[in-house]
């Protein structure tokens, strides 16, 4: 059997497309955001140096390997993540920082396990199923977390959505 | 329900992560190399210009200042090229290439007839 490494191209390709998610996957992990940064990006030079051999699933993969980095990380320096209001995870397309953050906020109170489904699900598109595979639990499994997350960020959030995105 | 995930979902979507920073170390290898090549270029023309202003003052007979001014440039040509090709394949050994060549084709400006000798007493 070959080892199956990622062309660079690809690779860059996925770093384009899931770097963002990946970010603020790993800043929920990390102590800071420079650690976050790091963890992210050892794991895609070590996919560019070839010193990695990646499985059929990149995606599942990625995720797994920056959690692991970040956690390492965090390990090594001794310190527990903390979530600096000043630091944006995300910034909003309408210019509401104020729900950025409290996005942000929201989602470092989530147990780990649904953020992580939120992040791979909403800002790196991958399905339910692809988000078991990734994940190595159960659909239903993944599919509760999923569901559970959305009710609490739909409670965190709602002050902040617009009257026309509002469902009642 | 579907129908209120999606609107959420969409909602959520109008948020996006901050981009990490470049893959910026990857990037360092090639500049690196042109930095190596760089450095080679300006230790050979360095020499060149050295061993170029030396025989133009040594007052030897001419038949040493006609094997001088062939021997030279041979030298540095096959230099260049060989430096040229290490510092692309194998960067360790450039950096073994340069000290030594460095040791034996740099100039001397403590001799008689030396370029740097001479500009120095000037």
């Amino acid at each position: 059997m070959t080892p199956n490494k990622l062309a660079p191209e690809t690779v860059r390709q996925l770093y384009e497309r899931h770097g963002p998610a990946l970010l603020a996957y790993a800043r929920s992990f990390a102590a800071d955001r420079s650690q976050a940064e790091d963890a992210v990006q050892q794991v895609f030079l070590k996919l560019l140096r070839g010193e990695t051999e990646t499985p059929d699933a990149p995606l599942a993969y990625l995720y797994r390997a920056v959690r692991n980095t970040a956690l390492n990380s965090r390990r090594t320096t001794k310190r527990d993540a903390s979530f600096d209001t000043a630091e944006r995870w995300f910034s909003h397309s309408g210019g509401n920082q104020e729900a950025a953050l409290a996005l942000q906020s929201s989602l470092a109170e989530l147990p780990d396990e649904q953020r992580e489904v939120v992040i791979m699900r909403i800002w790196s598109g991958l399905t339910l199923n692809e988000i078991a595979t990734a994940t190595g639990a159960p659909l239903n499994t993944v599919a509760s977390r999923y569901r559970y997350a959305l009710e609490k960020l739909r409670e965190r959030l709602k002050p902040y959505r617009t009257s026309g995105a509002t469902e009642n | 329900m579907e129908n209120h995930d999606q609107r959420f979902e969409e909602f959520l979507r109008e948020f996006e992560p901050s981009r990490p920073q470049a893959l910026r170390e990857v990037l360092a290898p090639t500049q690196w190399n042109w930095q190596r090549l760089a450095a080679a270029a300006i230790v050979i023309i360095a020499c060149g210009s050295g061993f170029w202003f030396a025989g133009s003052h040594h007052a030897s007979s001419p038949a040493s200042e006609q094997s001088t001014a062939q021997a030279v440039p041979v030298t540095l040509v096959m230099s260049a090229a060989y430096l040229q090709r290490l510092a692309l394949e194998d960067p360790a050994q450039f950096d073994a290439a340069l000290a030594a060549a460095a040791q034996t084709t740099l100039p001397r400006f403590d001799g008689p007839h030396s370029a740097l000798g001479l500009l120095a007493k000037d």
